[in-house]
């Protein structure tokens, strides 16, 4: 159990790496770069227990806090929040291997579910005077769509990632 | 209750502590360290993506090639069309500054004149310079370019212009002779084609290469004017004269300035 935690950290903090470095080099056309952070933790919430989904959702987002320029917690709250939506979706939905259509639908309400939840817990802290008011344009925009399809391309070579990782360390 | 909802409660409420430290300024050096450190660690993937980014752009960039191409074309066209022009101002420019050189060492009063336009009719050509009464120009008055080179007399003027008679033209003659003073004689235009050193006594010697000048008898034009130098020496025993062609010295094809010698 413990290894199979530590190869999803490296994995994490690799795809999280790999994200970052992404939003370096293409800045101009940041909406095309897929949310790999993101669909790891779709990826566990939809095959891993509410645990994982819980504890890599609360990393995950806590390694983005480093890079936000908004106050502390969004991204942490929104990883938390779009992890645990999945997770409760996917239980009700199919306890079996996922559609195409299901995964796109998954892929599309996290990526939305996540703009959203940053954008209200900003405002809320902008509301509390904490931080500044950021309009809901800087958060969801008809970008979003382009986001949501990259992130779609991209979820199927994250899943044999996550499995890649469960395997290797259920067989150690 | 049920462990996950415990979990749940835990993760928030771990959550909620991070916001208050935060707020309070405590996690600063946390969120510094790991900025670094993440710095660090994604150095060398930057530098691969980016050597990605580039390959992609080239062959975004192939697809542009060709209109690129054009506009570069143009370009050059137009940049070659303004060298042309600079090169003819460059070109004038060094031929204003030989003549303003000219005039200001002359012993002579110089008009500067420019060429206006050639008479294309005529055969005998008359140049048209932009010099005329009212800059002191007056009729038969000797015409020079820089050097002191003879090319022609001034036929008529008017009022803000006058006409330049080239000195190969049939109706030009002055009298001359050789630059040793061995051989006088008068050089004649032919047809706006060439000079003839005419009236050349038997028993003076010239020979191919002597410089040929004004010799200022007559008084019409000063002396020690340049006109050419001695091409073929025609000479026959039952002759009364000798001839010899003169290749004038100044390129009559190319006048752009020139200097009226005021009497």
């Amino acid at each position: 159990m413990t290894k199979k935690y530590f190869y999803y950290f490296v994995l994490l903090f690799v795809l999280f790496l790999l994200q970052t470095s992404s939003l370096k080099v293409f800045m101009e056309v940041s909406y095309l770069v897929p949310f790999l952070v993101l669909l790891f933790v779709v990826n566990l919430a939809i095959s891993g227990s509410l645990k994982e989904t819980l504890w890599f959702g609360f990393i995950a987002g806590f390694l983005f806090e480093l890079f936000s320029t908004s106050f502390f917690g969004g991204y942490t709250m929104a990883m938390l929040l779009s992890g645990l939506l999945v997770y409760f979706v996917t239980r009700q939905i199919t306890s079996q291997e996922e559609s195409l259509p299901e995964v796109l639908f998954l892929i599309s309400l996290s990526t939305l579910f996540f703009s959203a939840i940053l954008y209200l817990y900003s405002a809320t802290a902008s509301g509390l005077g904490l931080t500044v008011y950021q309009s809901l344009e800087n958060f969801l925009s008809g970008k979003i769509v382009f986001s949501t399809l990259i992130n779609f391309l991209f979820f199927y070579p994250t899943r044999f990632f996550v499995k890649y990782a469960k395997s290797i360390s259920s067989e150690e | 209750m049920p462990s996950s909802l415990i979990h749940i409660l835990i993760a928030f409420l771990v959550l909620l502590g991070l916001i208050f430290l935060s707020a309070a300024g405590l996690l600063n050096s946390v969120l510094d360290f790991g900025r670094v450190s993440v710095h660090v660690s994604s150095y060398p993937l930057i530098k691969a993506l980016a050597t990605v980014k580039n390959s992609l752009l080239l062959v975004f960039r192939l697809s542009h090639l060709a209109q690129e191409n054009q506009i570069l074309t143009r370009q050059v066209e137009q940049l070659s069309a303004q060298l042309a022009v600079l090169e003819k101002a460059s070109s004038e420019n060094k031929i204003l500054r030989e003549a303003l050189k000219f005039q200001s060492e002359s012993k002579f009063n110089l008009v500067p004149a420019e060429i206006i336009t050639y008479d294309p009719v005529r055969v005998d050509r008359k140049i048209i310079l932009n010099r005329g009464k009212r800059h002191g120009v007056a009729g038969g008055e000797a015409v020079i370019v820089s050097g002191g080179i003879l090319v022609g007399a001034v036929s008529e003027v008017y009022e803000h212009t006058s006409a330049l008679k080239l000195i190969t033209s049939s109706e030009f003659a002055v009298n001359a002779q050789t630059a040793e003073g061995q051989a006088r004689g008068v050089v004649k235009g032919e047809h706006g084609l060439g000079l003839l050193f005419d009236l050349v006594s038997q028993n003076e010697v010239m020979k191919t290469g002597d410089r040929v000048i004004t010799s200022g008898l007559g008084g019409t034009f000063p002396k020690n004017l340049l006109i050419g130098v001695v091409g073929d020496v025609r000479s026959g025993s039952g002759e009364l004269f000798q001839k010899a062609s003169i290749i004038p010295a100044a390129n009559l094809r190319n006048l752009r300035i020139v200097f009226v010698i005021q009497k």
